[in-house]
């Protein structure tokens, strides 16, 4: 049964998705607000999922592989769902809801049972370190959306090809505050969640297993490239599409570090 | 029936605007032959537009045009006439802002003006009216569907677009402009109402550059010798060759001092050999003017390529347009049936004021559907999803009213055992109709204005004023500018009820309409009796002409009603209708007359006279005049036929 709402959860997605490519092809105003409307209804239903499975476990749903890509994909319509509030512009919403569908099809083909967890898993710290480390990847999903459209953007201008992204996109500058915006906030949570995990991690693994845990290293060369994508904004004066390379670098680190470390790699974040 | 435009090309360019006064206005009136017209007039260029419901136009509509001043005597020109489909085809063009001539949004923007603001040298109608809303909603569908109208078709507009791409606000850019050539103050009266305000120029002349920077604000430099570090856009008007050009090298220099902020480089004279190169440059977006122009093409053809899906929109439009002539619900409007000119102008106004919110007094004899105008009103409005409110006035006793009206608190008189909430309150968001205002007594013509004039009520023993938002529609068969002449009636709630004030008039002045609404009526009875009543008898259709019908539609609808009943075939015959209406067969004025050949001189004589008098209005100058008889004479033919008292005295 929850098997079929998950996947009735993608075709909510799936269609706000058709009417954000509507929107994105044919500008078509009236479809706008409808695209927008299912957002909020697949999110709504992602939530009422994701409390379901809190209150079938007795925990925050963020332990497993699964979970946790469900609740990134979660975080990441919210924060996209309540920029586009903001902002008034949809563009954006072609790319984010297709990559939250592919997400969650991933997500749909590998998740587990949810079985019986480590204690650990049950902490209040530890959730608090996942949603963090979550959040933050909410936020870099957007920068690395972002950073693709300004760049985009950019190569049509230069050749002076006035197509469907020339015409809808708005524009490299409104991008690149997106995404410089999203990578502060993405590194601020990121870091809380790093050192949470840490601080979690040195309770019951000894130093050495730290650092040859491939996801903590995944995880702090994230956190150097996007401390590299503040630090060369702020201090060297970073613009253009330098910074847009950086953050896709970065959120291919990401996906690298949660969905093939995880599966492939024998690493102590299994949690068996 | 049909829709004809008359297109004129001026070929002289010195052609003015005409002064069109109203003796020119009443000569277009009597020459045009059409029942609705419209005429855009400005310098160089002149169109017509007609509704006739015949094709006897003018021969030389030119001539007509040109008397009343809206064509030159003195200058040549050509015309284009257009009837039919591809009239009206021309018309939504240029409402919904298709026609992609230069002058074509001045057209769009005249037409517009025409509906807005009508008088003057046109006259349109509820066949225009119509046509004109199918163009508008024609031009919101192509905004909203479609990009047609975000195309940029200049390299002025090109320019604009491409900074707002890159910086989105322009209100906070540099832009240095070098050199001036005839079209930089057009360039730059672009992007100052952009919002552009900090501008450097650099020019040879110093008289140009300080007139530059009084007409756009910003600073002047007196040569350009290297690109600045805050510059954002730089716009070269310089002729190739010129020493004082920004290079490869400069441009590095201004994106190595800024960290690679974005630059655009438009050279607008292609003087700059080595733009190329420079475009190479780290987030250097630099264009010149060729390459804006190819763009400009391209943008044209993308455009032009819309026009096959926008088209066949537009032809769905005009087949809607043209059944919708051809029908006979083009005399219908909101469930209202009219086709008299004194109709249509009423639907007209009903569908100018529905969307505002103004008071509206409806005037008309008893029956003649005043609750149905303000129905329209409210339906045709934004308020048509919320309550529509309707009081007769008249009908409750004095001492209920204003409870009714206003509501009462809990105890507030004897029997007040709970709250009632008042019909200003139910019909919240909607439309109230106060029917036979003119009944309102004294006390409550003061609360009812205090209400028209704050929006707020004070519900009966209540101390809470309540702030409503209610449209008031009054109705009166009387006329209350006499009573309050009387002082029955306050003059200054007979201002504020009096907006507008929509005169309904009686049907025995409007005898086309009586067929139609028999058959509607007609219509209506038989399916509720499930009778098939479809046609109706010529001596039938005389009589129901001929009738005066006093108590106006409600009495025709409760005369069909009754025939309906008693008729016991597929046809009303006179003997289904009621006797006093049968009588009046004796008054039909026969319009076919020369048909009917065992008619009499005698009977052929009172026929005409009769139908003289019909077309006259009953008027016996006029009709005195057309007959070429004196009026005793026609007095006494009329007392020989047994009709000296008249339809009218």
């Amino acid at each position: 049964m929850f098997t079929f709402f998950q996947w009735a959860l993608v075709v909510v997605y799936g269609i706000a998705g058709y009417y954000y490519l509507n929107v994105f092809q044919q500008n078509r105003s009236t479809d706008r607000k409808v695209a927008g409307n299912w957002l909020a209804a697949a999110i709504l239903v992602h939530a009422a999922l994701f409390a379901y499975l809190g209150f079938t476990l007795g925990r925050i749903p963020v332990a497993t592989l699964g979970e946790t890509l469900s609740t990134l994909v979660l975080m990441t319509a919210c924060i996209y769902w309540v920029l586009e509030k903001r902002v008034a512009d949809h563009s954006m919403g072609a790319f984010i809801v297709p990559l939250l569908i592919i997400l969650l099809i991933v997500d749909n083909f590998i998740l587990q049972q949810h079985e019986v967890m480590a204690e650990v898993l049950h902490d209040v710290k530890f959730e608090i370190h996942v949603l963090s480390l979550l959040l933050a990847y909410g936020a870099f999903t957007l920068s690395f959306i972002a950073s693709v459209l300004q760049i985009l953007l950019a190569r049509q201008l230069e050749n002076l090809n006035m197509g469907v992204f020339y015409r809808r996109l708005p524009s490299i500058a409104f991008f690149e505050k997106i995404s410089n915006h999203a990578v502060d906030i993405g590194l601020v949570f990121v870091t809380i969640g790093f050192f949470l995990g840490l601080y979690n991690a040195r309770q019951v693994w000894d130093l050495n297993a730290l650092l040859s845990e491939p996801k903590i290293d995944a995880t702090i060369l994230i956190w150097l490239v996007y401390a590299l994508h503040f630090g060369g904004r702020r201090f060297a004066g970073w613009r253009g599409q330098r910074a847009a390379v950086l953050s896709i670098i970065g959120y291919a680190l990401l996906l690298f570090s949660m969905l093939i470390i995880s599966l492939f790699f024998v690493t102590v974040h299994n949690f068996k | 029936m049909q829709i004809y435009s008359y297109e004129y090309t001026l070929n002289n360019a010195a052609d003015d605007k005409p002064v069109f006064d109203e003796k020119k206005q009443a000569y277009l009136r009597e020459h045009i032959l059409a029942s609705e017209w419209l005429v855009l007039r400005d310098a160089g260029f002149c169109e017509l537009f007609l509704f006739a419901e015949s094709s006897d136009l003018p021969a030389d509509m030119g001539a007509v045009l040109q008397k009343c001043a809206l064509l030159p005597e003195n200058l040549e020109f050509s015309e284009q006439k257009r009837s039919g489909r591809e009239a009206i085809e021309r018309f939504l063009h240029m409402v919904a802002g298709l026609n992609t001539h230069p002058t074509g949004r001045q057209y769009s923007n005249m037409i517009r003006a025409v509906f807005n603001q009508p008088g003057g040298k046109s006259s349109p109608g509820p066949v225009f009216n119509r046509l004109f809303q199918k163009g508008i909603w024609l031009h919101e569908k192509i905004r909203l569907e479609t990009d047609y109208f975000r195309f940029a078709l200049d390299e002025k507009a090109i320019l604009q677009e491409l900074a707002e791409k890159i910086w989105g606000e322009l209100n906070t850019i540099s832009i240095h402009v070098i050199g001036w050539t005839i079209e930089t103050n057009a360039i730059l009266d672009m992007l100052h109402k952009a919002g552009c305000r900090r501008f450097v120029f650099f020019c040879d002349s110093k008289a140009r550059t300080t007139a530059l920077t009084q007409t756009y604000g910003g600073e002047n430099r007196d040569a350009f010798t290297h690109v600045e570090p805050e510059a954002d856009m730089l716009l070269i008007f310089k002729p190739s060759g010129d020493d004082a050009l920004p290079d490869k090298k400069m441009l590095a220099e201004r994106m190595s001092s800024r960290n690679n902020a974005p630059l655009l480089v438009v050279d607008w004279t292609d003087s700059i050999a080595t733009l190329k190169q420079i475009h190479k440059l780290y987030n250097v977006f630099a264009y010149s003017r060729s390459e804006l122009s190819r763009s400009v093409e391209q943008n044209r053809e993308t455009q032009h390529d819309m026009l096959q899906l926008i088209g066949s929109w537009v032809h769905e439009e005009i087949v809607d347009f043209d059944e919708w002539l051809r029908s006979d619900s083009r005399h219908e409007f909101a469930g209202m049936i009219g086709s008299t000119p004194a109709m249509q102008k009423i639907f007209e106004l009903i569908s100018r004021i529905a969307q505002t919110n103004i008071t509206v007094l409806i005037d008309g004899e008893s029956g003649t559907g005043k609750e149905l105008v303000a129905r329209a009103i409210h339906t045709l409005s934004r308020r048509a999803q919320k309550p529509f409110v309707v009081v007769n006035c008249g009908a409750i006793p004095e001492n209920l009213l204003e409870s009714e009206l206003f509501g009462h608190a809990r105890g507030a008189f004897t029997g007040a055992v709970k709250e009632k909430k008042g019909l200003f309150e139910i019909a919240n968001h909607g439309t109230l109709l106060l029917d036979e205002v003119a009944e309102l007594p004294l006390s409550l013509q003061v609360k009812l204005l205090r209400f028209l004039q704050g929006n707020e009520i004070k519900p009966v023993g209540s101390n809470q004023t309540l702030k409503l938002d209610v449209r008031v529609i009054a109705a009166t068969n009387k006329d209350l500018a006499q009573m309050v002449e009387k002082g029955c009636f306050r003059s200054d709630l007979y201002y504020r009820l009096n907006v507008l004030q929509l005169t309904l008039p009686a049907l025995r002045d409007r005898k086309e309409d009586i067929i139609p609404l028999t058959v509607h009526f007609l219509r209506r009875f038989s399916r509720q009796v499930c009778k098939d009543i479809e046609e109706i008898s010529e001596e039938a259709r005389r009589a129901l002409i001929s009738y005066p019908w006093p108590g106006n539609i409600r009495e025709l609808e409760n005369v069909i009603e009754r025939a309906v009943a008693l008729s016991t075939g597929n046809m009303l015959s006179i003997y289904d209708l009621p006797e006093h209406v049968q009588n009046s067969l004796h008054n039909y004025l026969p319009a076919q007359h020369t048909r009917n050949s065992r008619l009499t001189l005698k009977e052929m004589e009172r026929d005409y006279i009769l139908e003289t008098l019909n077309l006259c209005d009953w008027d016996y100058e006029l009709a005195c005049k057309q007959l070429g008889i004196g009026r005793t004479t026609l007095w006494r033919k009329l007392k020989e036929y047994g009709v000296e008292g008249g339809r009218k005295k």
